[in-house]
């Protein structure tokens, strides 16, 4: 299948899956926890890219903020390719020495997000691990991301078929859908 | 019979065997012996020595030292402004030719030779040029005069080469460089309490290690006087000394104090040792009752690193405490001795000023001396040594910051590695030297230390120098000391220590370890 670029189509996706501002969630926590451990970085998030906001669903070595802005470099770029998007050294990485979170206090210097792509290629957001400083990342530690990213995906996919089994089932009463 | 203890007493008085002087002459000796002792200098006094025959005594005086290579040097000369005869000034400092032309050639004179000797060695003669009626006051006089010049002239001689050993000492207890390193500078003052002494009790010391650490200590030999200068650089040698073998600043004081303990029992030292290294801005310090040093940040606030022991030389039996500060970019690590803070006879008044002056101070060559000039404002009878560490920026570096339990990133970093080692342009076995001391290091890594790793290379001069980083348990070691056979258990270390010019580990102050291997 090829890749869906429309905006628009993606974020009919996004609220498909609905699962925007829903509460913390075990199965994606012990996600980016095993990710943080499995590359030895103190930041996993699952992201979801909104139309403006970059919401996190799960957050590994990461207190106090559930999303940020849209900003280009980070997840916002990293849902533009099908592929892992890494930056080893941020600081001067021209795709994002701008992005506040890398120029700003929080200090970011290594990215490396592989997206959240859906049976339907839809690139919701991102499974992204980050550290504070520079870092190397080889083909085959990216490619153990993409495929951690899948497992994010398949969890997304397993509650979007029991979030339409509900509807199914709802409809089947002939009451009117939750949206 | 009688006759002869006669003239054996009087050859015994006049060594010349002369009659002794007139009594109402000792008047005169009195007055040439007051003005030829009048000056401990040489210089003075042979100046004065001339002075005291021409014209009284002479047409022409010249007075000639044997130096070091026991040739008669003209040391000074006078005569007689009306006479030609004589040799002139001018030829102060050259060697004497036995009959100096101009001095024996003056028509109606003739010359008296005195040898200059103390306890049976001649140092020198004295040659008077007399009328060759002879002198007014007769060759007894001139012969006691002469000797009691002979006299003041070797104590001058004395006093002269005691100097030149205490400048000697004292020039060689200076540190007059310091280190080189990229993106910091050192600057340092040193002033001695008393006017006539170049050093005291107090130092400053900084100086580079092979793997790029810089050593820095500062210290006080409680007393004064050249004891304590003798004291002083005793225990900077030791821990110099002990810094090359461990750079481990509670061993260089375990040292000094050892020092002091069998040498010099009555003395006691504060003393302050750090060992910081550009590459990760740690200073590792101990402190053995000194003043701690002060710490200006970039944003201008102020830090005192804190943690002391007692001072060093007093018998305790202390264990002393290693503690870490980092000295960031743009700020300013000062160290002094407490005769900074102690000469305005209030402690509280001089601690005040030394923070206000470290806190406006510009830093840059000659920081050292402002702040000495910003709390001492001119007056000081103590004293005071101060050593300041800018740092501009970190030295230039190439980093890696990897995980080596992924093999094709481990390989990555070997590679970039390898080039970098060519465009140092080392060697063919140097190169394989290095590969394979890099290979044990992250092989170590891999089982003692699962997880990231940082390697850093620092060109410094023709110095090219690996760092290895890892977060494991942490451990030490240093080829030259008796190894930990635990730690060493299996890690290769000998090896790599074989392998290169210089490799040692050591512990990181947040865990981990810290090795370092000198390549070229």
């Amino acid at each position: 299948m090829t890749a869906i670029t429309d905006e628009s189509a993606r974020l009919e996706a996004i609220r498909r899956y609905d699962v925007l501002d829903t509460p913390p969630d075990g199965s994606f926590d012990r996600i980016t926890a095993l990710a943080a451990e499995i590359f030895d970085v103190p930041i996993a998030l699952v992201t979801i890219v909104d139309h403006e906001r970059i919401w996190f669903k799960s957050k590994h070595g990461l207190d106090g903020v559930d999303q940020i802005d849209r900003d280009p470099g980070l997840c916002a770029s990293a849902v533009l390719q099908d592929q892992p998007y890494i930056v080893e050294e941020a600081r001067t990485d021209p795709r994002t020495l701008a992005n506040p979170l890398v120029a700003g206090k929080f200090g970011l210097q290594f990215y490396a997000a592989a997206p959240l792509r859906t049976a339907t290629g839809h690139r919701l957001g991102t499974l992204c691990i980050i550290d504070r400083e520079p870092r190397m990342f080889s083909p085959r530690q990216a490619d153990v991301l993409q495929r951690l990213s899948e497992i994010v995906v398949d969890e997304l996919e397993l509650r979007l078929s029991a979030l339409n089994a509900i509807r199914t089932a709802g409809e089947h009463q002939a009451q009117p859908p939750s949206r | 019979m009688g006759q002869r203890v006669v003239d054996a007493l009087t050859a015994q008085l006049s060594p010349h065997g002369v009659t002794p002087i007139e009594p109402s002459d000792w008047r005169l000796v009195d007055e040439a012996s007051r003005t030829v002792f009048d000056a401990p200098e040489l210089a003075r006094t042979v100046r004065s020595v001339v002075d005291v025959f021409v014209p009284a005594y002479a047409h022409a005086a010249l007075v000639a030292l044997l130096d070091d290579r026991d040739e008669l040097r003209i040391a000074a000369t006078a005569h007689r402004a009306r006479d030609r005869a004589g040799v002139s000034s001018a030829a102060v400092g050259r060697r004497l030719e036995r009959h100096d032309a101009p001095f024996a050639a003056a028509p109606g004179h003739r010359v008296e030779e005195f040898p200059l000797e103390r306890d049976g060695k001649d140092f020198g003669l004295l040659l008077l040029l007399v009328p060759d009626e002879g002198t007014p006051r007769g060759e007894a006089l001139l012969r006691t005069i002469a000797a009691r010049c002979a006299l003041a002239l070797d104590n001058a001689r004395r006093f002269e080469r005691e100097r030149n050993v205490a400048l000697t000492f004292e020039n060689a207890a200076l540190v007059s460089e310091m280190p080189a390193i990229a993106g910091y500078r050192f600057d340092a003052m040193y002033r001695a309490g008393r006017l006539d002494a170049l050093v005291g009790g107090d130092w400053y010391d900084a100086f580079p290690l092979g793997d790029g650490r810089v050593v820095v200590s500062i210290g006080d030999v409680v007393g004064s006087g050249l004891s304590a200068a003798v004291t002083m650089l005793n225990v900077r040698q030791t821990i110099r000394g002990v810094a090359q073998v461990n750079p481990d600043p509670a061993m260089m004081l375990y040292a000094a104090d050892g020092t002091l303990r069998s040498q010099f029992p009555d003395r006691f030292v504060t003393a302050f040792v750090g060992v910081l290294d550009p590459v990760t801005q740690i200073c590792s310090y101990a402190n053995a009752g000194h003043p701690p040093p002060l710490l200006r940040l970039a944003d201008g606030s102020l830090q005192q690193p804190a943690g002391h022991n007692a001072p060093l030389g007093l018998g305790l039996q202390q264990h002393i405490d290693v503690h870490h500060v980092t000295l960031p970019v743009g700020s300013l690590f000062v160290l002094y001795t407490d005769g900074l803070t102690e000469s305005t006879k209030d402690v509280f008044e001089g601690e005040a000023r030394l923070e206000a002056a470290v806190r406006d101070v510009e830093s840059g060559a000659g920081v050292a001396r402002r702040i000495h000039d910003a709390v001492l404002r001119g007056h000081s009878r103590d004293d005071v040594a101060v050593l300041a560490v800018s740092v501009q920026h970190t030295p230039p570096a190439r980093r890696w910051r990897f995980d080596p339990r992924w093999p094709d990133v481990a390989r990555r970093v070997r590679d970039q590695l390898r080039a970098e080692l060519e465009d140092a342009q080392i060697c063919a076995t140097r190169m394989h030297d290095a590969e394979l001391a890099f290979a044990e290091l992250l092989g170590n890594a891999l089982r003692y230390a699962p997880g990231t790793v940082e390697m850093i290379l620092v060109r410094q001069d023709a110095n090219l120098v690996l760092h290895v980083l890892d977060k494991g348990p942490g451990f030490q070691f240093s080829p030259r000391l008796p190894s930990d056979l635990y730690s060493e258990f299996g890690r290769g270390l000998f090896l790599i220590s074989q392998l290169v010019s210089d490799f040692s580990v050591e512990r990181r102050p947040g865990g981990g370890s810290h090795a370092r291997i000198l390549l070229t």
